[in-house]
This record gives C-alpha cells, structure tokens and sequence, in this order.
C-alpha cells in the first residue's frame, strides 16, 4: 500500500479522512477540557491554602 | 449494604485515592486498544464486497455511537442513586459525564453524516435512528444548560438527575428505532456477538475501537471526577492531606 492509496483510499479517501480528523478533533477537545479544569482547580485550590494555611 | 459500600468505596476521599493507581493501566489500555483498532481497521481490515473502503469509516462512528449511548446510561444510573441514596460521588459522575457524552453524540451525528454521502447519496435524513440520536444530543445540551444555571450545588444534582432519568428512555428508542421503523440506517452489525453479520476480521478492530473509546471516557470521567472532587471537598481535611 503505497502514500497515494493511502490518502486515496479507494476513491473514498475525501470521505474517511475527515471523519477520522473530526474523531481527533473531539479526543483533543476533551483532553484540553480537562487540562484547563485542572489547572482551574489547582488555582483555586493553591489560593484557598494559601489564604487559610499559611498565615 | 448500598449505605455501607457508599461510606468504604464511594466516599470522595476513598474515590479520590483509589483512582490514582487506575490512570496509568487506563492510559495504557486506551493506547494498545485505539493503536490495534486504528492500524488493523484502516489497513489490515479487507474492504467491504459493497461499499468498498467507505466502510471504513465504521471504526470511528459505531465506536462513537455506542460510547454515547452508554456514557447517557451512565449518566441515567447514576441519576438512580442520586435520588435515592443521594450518593454525592454518583451527582459528581453523572455532571462529568455530560460533555464528554454530548462530545461523542455530536461525533457519531458528524461521522454518520460523512458515512451518509457517500453511501446514502445525502448527509441527512430524518430517519428515525439519526433523528432520535441528533435527541440524545439535546438531551446532554439540555442537561449541560440546567446544570449551569442553578448555583446550589444539591438543587443542581437533583434537577439534573431528573432530566438525566427521563431522558433515558431514549435510550430504547435508538437501540430499536432500525427494528420499529423502516429506515435507511442499517441494523444492528454486532449486537448480537453469536452470529454477528461481520467478518471476524472486521469485527476484531471495530471491538477494540470500542474498548478503547470506553477507556478513554472513563479516564477522561476520572480525570474530570477527580478535579470536581477537589473543589467540592476543599473545606474538609483529607483534601488537606492529600495536597499539603
């Protein structure tokens, strides 16, 4: 299977890649999801410490 | 027993320090499963007597509609326990399910579509198994909405779980919408694991797609479940201990 029957696919190739990008798309939107939300919490949680602990 | 398995297992702090050991088996699984799903169902797989290698696209949709479907029974159970037994790690479950879940609708809708065109000659129809999952995702969307709106936190857990509950029996209805009403969309392919209508050398990609598309919402759920559990906990002391 050389690049261009890869790419090509058959003919089906304008059809296949895209959904496979969308399906990348959504696991990376999902992982920056909870990327973000982890660093919030760790925000929040480093102040409220900060504010109650270290006085 | 619900009482007593709520108190040793499903505390937040036993929640929270059990799951940390799962991570990295969970990481591990969704790699070898998506790798094997991906590299066999794309170029080992043989390409379909009838639509050639559009099929192929099955690695990705089915996977997503499956994971959809189940991340909203997850959701309508966890709903149960809420109402009945008000287990808090249930209401953090079913809230972080809700993105991950409407995240993965929209994709079997989007890849069904792609899948569509080619095959059906149209992106869309309102055909009942599409119609009845574009509901799924107003369901998550509506549900997402509630939960944004109401502040207090167990007003928010109990609404949501009511809106989580009746919109279950959707459920029913997309699994035998291709049974109930005539459609476009195809019939069940592996539901019935005996005698299932797909070559094993199909198949075996397209179950590991699955697989690894379960593993990757559950460590996305963990992950998500972990950072709520910390924010709703912060006043106690184990979330001192844990992070001091």
């Amino acid at each position: 299977m050389n690049l261009h029957e890869i790419i090509n696919m058959g003919g089906y190739g304008i059809y296949i890649w895209p959904a496979y990008f969308f399906t990348l798309g959504v696991f990376a939107v999902n992982i920056g999801l909870v990327v973000h939300e982890t660093r919030r919490a760790k925000k929040i949680l480093s102040h409220y410490f900060k504010r109650h602990y270290e006085s | 027993m619900i009482f007593w398995m709520s108190q040793k297992f499903l505390s937040p702090k036993a929640f929270y320090t059990t799951t940390t050991h799962f991570l990295p088996w969970i990481i591990t699984g969704v790699v070898l499963c998506l790798s094997y799903g991906l590299i066999a169902g794309l170029f080992i797989a043989p390409a379909d007597y009838q639509q050639g290698d559009g099929f192929r696209i099955i690695y990705v949709h089915v996977p997503s509609a499956f994971t959809a479907m189940a991340i909203y029974f997850v959701m309508a159970s966890s709903a149960i326990l809420v109402l009945v037994w008000r287990i808090k790690i249930a209401a953090i479950c079913m809230s972080s399910s809700a993105a991950i879940g409407a995240s993965f609708t929209f994709l079997a809708l989007i890849t069904g579509s792609i899948w569509g065109k080619p095959m059906w000659g149209t992106w869309w129809v309102w055909d009942a198994r599409l119609t009845s999952v574009l509901i799924l995702l107003f369901l998550y969307l509506g549900f997402i909405a509630l939960q944004s709106v109401i502040k207090e936190t167990q007003h928010k857990d109990r609404a949501a779980s009511v809106i989580a509950l009746a919109g279950a029996i959707n459920l029913p209805i997309i699994h035998y919408s291709v049974v109930w009403w005539n459609t476009l969309h195809q019939g069940a392919t592996i539901s019935k694991l005996d005698t299932p209508s797909i070559d094993p050398s199909m198949l075996y990609p397209l179950l590991s797609m699955i697989v690894g598309f379960m593993l990757f919402y559950l460590l996305i759920l963990l992950l998500r479940m972990r950072n709520q559990i910390l924010l709703r906990e912060i006043k106690t002391e184990w979330v001192k201990e844990v992070l001091l």
